[in-house]
């Protein structure tokens, strides 16, 4: 018991480094500012959720419907503590640096399996903590709720997230273990994962178009989000007992429900967990060499630009975890946050209010630009274009090829991903807006000049922070604290389209699009003069 | 030919890493630079190479300033660092094709060396393989392999035999002597005093970021103890500052 709790330190340890980009170098001042910069964002994400939960409390109670609340909150937290179960579980059991350094000790299978299982419930607590906590909380203020129903949610929250992780565990340590009789391991681990991720969405789109939220009615609609959230409960076992524990706190059968259900799960998790996992593990290192004789096909010349960029995409494709946290969000969000636009049925109706808007206008188009803002922060190829290199990075300078080539060749793969947003959004827009080819022509030419700026500026950020010294990939992406400057950054764009968009309100758009266009240019101009002037003292810290 | 000239570096300040370093490595010599652990000799070729820049001083590859030209400068040098774990997620073949690329290495050239050098260190069936299933040793072979697609004038090699086997050390020796006889500059940093004595043109002792010896390994003998063995004129130099 005692050596699961040390192992799990080690682990959390490991995971959740601060400040580890220059041991030397970094001050204790950088690291108190660290702590300070994640403590200020938390509690702005919790200031956020909790402003938002009162208002729909509110909003529910004014119908007399605020028990809603509570299924629509469970259901969210589940499906965020899902889907970040799928996308961390794989690499904190199997491809964590830190397992390769304590197989070697005498330690057995089931301890590290559950070392293993405390940081990632660890890790689901937090996420708990920040989205969870207060707004049931703020339900059991509004409600006037006892002492009773705050122990009785606590206890529902601790245990909400374990089933799911349970069961995404057994489907991960599954594949893992399978994937070993397979000759293209990696891929084939990849291509499941993107299953289940497809999957998810697929429940996701399922239950978007049955649900049916129609604009008819408020009542109505009300029902119906009931009815749906009744309906996801079906396939997510803890969620109708979770809902019930908490809106029914003298009930005690639907928390011994969820208890239960924790406990046989976590059985069934040790009794096959003990059996895979530990093969799986040492199965899942390493490809295999295979003999085989050079032809003449392998040897090609290419030009150095388009050599260096594919060399970029191969290194992000073929490695899982940066294919999962950097790609993937590049198209899995846009679809995520249209899917509901594009329902079966009600697709009619949301074309009809979107007629009422017209978004060729100067506000209309500073909103898009704005919606591609936000959806080129979940891009994470550019901010990491240095730090995923890790202790390779120093070979930028090793080739005589020039450092400003380089940051052009580095931020292309960004650029490319950036399309698939761009296009997305584009798409939805001509699905619903009648709107002309050069309108869309515009936008898009736009969303490609801001790519551009966008992806030149997390670039130059990761550069002046790199983080090279990491034991795990999934370090660069996830324990990052540039990701918060990519944040801010387009949050500041952001507020300077709409700022435009507003000041211009009563400008010809036509104009508005002449000064959009200056606008951009010169900024992408300038940016490029920056880098190319600079770029000998941007790689300093790269050696 | 590498012509360094009052080079000094510091990490932290106060505590030079290299302190006031003055070399000239002519064409066709190959010297060796030895040094304790932490005696400056990464962060000489790290300055060398253009990775690092020096506080003060210059170098020149071929009378071509690292810092003022490095494109030009870049392309004189072949560089095998201390690490061999270079983007292994490529398989062998798309690293070296990779790397001739950016030395714009000529189709027919890199076929045939490759292949030459392939077989020579036993690996021309594992270059279709992906470089993570690579032991140490064969993965140092591909970086030395890559590193001399393009002919380098100046080879620099930073603690080049670890973790290669006798055979494969052996032929990195011979590589080195050939590479040499061409008249180019081949230098690189060791621990092991029996590779410089019977390698070297010249050596060089490096400690605590100062060069303490220069010279022919007859020279050096003749600083210390008549009778003294390799390990003890190492001690003996490094011991008396
Ligand atoms: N990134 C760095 N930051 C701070 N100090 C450094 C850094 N790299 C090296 N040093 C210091 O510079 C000095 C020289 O280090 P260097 O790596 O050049 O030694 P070396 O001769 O290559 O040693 P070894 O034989 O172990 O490879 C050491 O004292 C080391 O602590
Ligand atoms: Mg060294």
């Amino acid at each position: 018991m005692n050596k699961i709790w040390v192992l799990t330190k080690v682990f959390l340890k490991s995971s959740f480094q601060f400040g580890t980009e220059n041991k030397n170098t970094s001050s204790r001042l950088k690291k108190i500012a660290a702590k300070i910069g994640y403590g200020i964002l938390i509690l702005y994400l919790i200031g956020i959720f909790s402003f938002l939960s009162y208002q729909l409390i509110e909003t529910l109670r004014a119908f007399g419907q605020e028990t809603l609340f509570v299924g629509i909150f469970l259901l969210a937290l589940l499906l965020l503590i899902s889907i970040q179960t799928i996308f961390s579980a794989m690499n904190i059991f199997y491809f964590a640096k830190d397992i390769e350094q304590v197989l070697p000790l005498p330690i057995k299978p089931i301890e590290l399996l559950l070392a293993k299982l405390n940081v990632l419930i660890i890790s689901e607590y937090l996420i708990e903590f920040i989205f969870g906590l207060f707004p049931i909380f703020i339900y059991g203020y509004i409600t006037g709720a006892g002492i009773i129903y705050y122990i009785i949610s606590l206890v529902v929250l601790l245990l909400l997230p374990i089933v799911p992780i349970l069961f995404i565990t057994l489907v991960v340590m599954v594949i893992m273990r399978f994937s070993n009789l397979v000759k293209y391991k990696e891929r084939f681990q990849l291509f499941i994962n993107l299953a289940i991720i497809l999957l998810a969405i697929g429940l996701q789109f399922f239950f978007t178009s049955t649900g049916e939220v129609s604009n008819q009615e408020i009542l109505v609609t009300m029902t119906n989000v009931n009815g749906m959230v009744e309906n996801i409960g079906n396939y997510f076992l803890v969620l109708k007992p979770a809902i019930h524990a908490i809106i029914n706190t003298n009930e005690f059968i639907p928390l011994l429900q969820l208890i239960a259900f924790t406990l046989i799960s976590f059985i069934i998790f040790i009794f096959i967990g003990n059996k895979i996992y530990f093969k799986g593990v040492i199965g899942s290192r390493g490809t295999a060499l295979k003999k085989r004789k050079m032809k003449d096909k392998n040897y090609q010349e290419k030009d150095i630009g388009l050599s260096y960029v594919i060399k970029e995409f191969k290194l992000l494709i073929r490695n899982p975890i940066y294919f999962i946290q950097c790609i993937l969000p590049a198209f899995l969000m846009p679809v995520l946050l249209f899917l509901p636009f594009l329902g079966n049925d009600n697709g009619m109706d949301i074309r009809n209010i979107a007629g009422l808007f017209n978004i060729q206008s100067t506000l209309g188009i500073s909103i898009l630009l704005s919606i591609i803002s936000f959806l080129y922060s979940l891009n994470f190829i550019a901010i990491t274009g240095i730090s995923r290199d890790g202790e390779n990075a120093k070979f930028v300078k090793q080739i005589p090829v020039s450092l400003y080539d380089q940051y052009i060749y580095k931020i292309i793969p960004a650029v490319f991903v950036n399309f698939i947003p761009s296009l997305i959004l584009i798409g939805l827009v001509y699905y619903l807006f009648p709107v002309s080819i050069g309108f869309i022509v515009i936008i898009f030419l736009f969303t490609i000049l801001f790519s551009f700026i966008h992806s030149i500026w997390m670039l130059w950020i990761d550069l002046k922070r790199p983080k090279l010294n990491w034991n795990t990939e999934y370090a660069v992406v996830k324990q990052n604290m540039n990701m918060l400057f990519e944040f801010i950054f387009s949050f500041i764009c952001i507020a300077i389209f709409l700022l435009i968009g507003y000041l211009c309100m009563t400008i010809n758009e036509i104009i508005f699009i002449l000064i959009l266009t200056f606008i951009l240019t010169i900024a992408l101009l300038f940016s490029n003069r920056y880098i190319r002037k600079k770029q000998d003292i941007l790689f300093d810290k790269i050696n | 030919m590498i012509t360094i000239n009052h080079v000094s570096k510091s990490y932290v300040k106060g505590k030079k890493s290299v302190d006031n370093l003055n070399l000239e490595i002519k064409n066709g010599e190959i010297f060796g630079f030895l040094g304790p652990n932490g005696a400056g000799k990464t962060t000489t070729i790290k300055m060398i190479t253009g990775i690092l820049k020096p506080d003060e001083g210059e170098i020149l590859l071929d009378g071509k300033n690292i810092e003022k030209q490095p494109v030009d400068a870049k392309k004189t040098i072949g560089f095998v660092p201390d690490s061999p774990d270079m983007f292994l997620r490529l398989t062998g073949i798309e690293y070296l094709n990779f790397i001739a690329d950016m030395y714009e290495v000529p189709l027919e050239d890199r076929k045939e060396r490759i292949e030459k050098l392939a077989k020579r260190f036993e690996i021309e069936n594992d270059l279709g393989s992906s470089m993570q299933s690579y032991s140490h040793g064969m993965r140092q072979k591909i970086i030395v392999i890559s590193m001399l697609l393009h002919q380098p004038k100046n080879w620099i090699l930073d603690e080049p035999m670890t973790g290669l086997d006798p055979k494969s050390s052996f032929q990195l020796k011979e590589l080195m002597r050939e590479h040499a006889k061409k008249n180019n500059t081949v230098f690189f940093s060791t621990h092991v005093l029996e590779v410089a004595e019977k390698l070297c043109d010249r050596v060089g002792i490096i400690h605590k970021g100062n060069l303490i010896f220069v010279g022919t390994y007859e020279e050096l003998k003749s600083e210390v103890k008549e009778g003294s063995s390799l390990e003890e004129m190492f001690l003996e130099l490094t011991e008396n500052e």
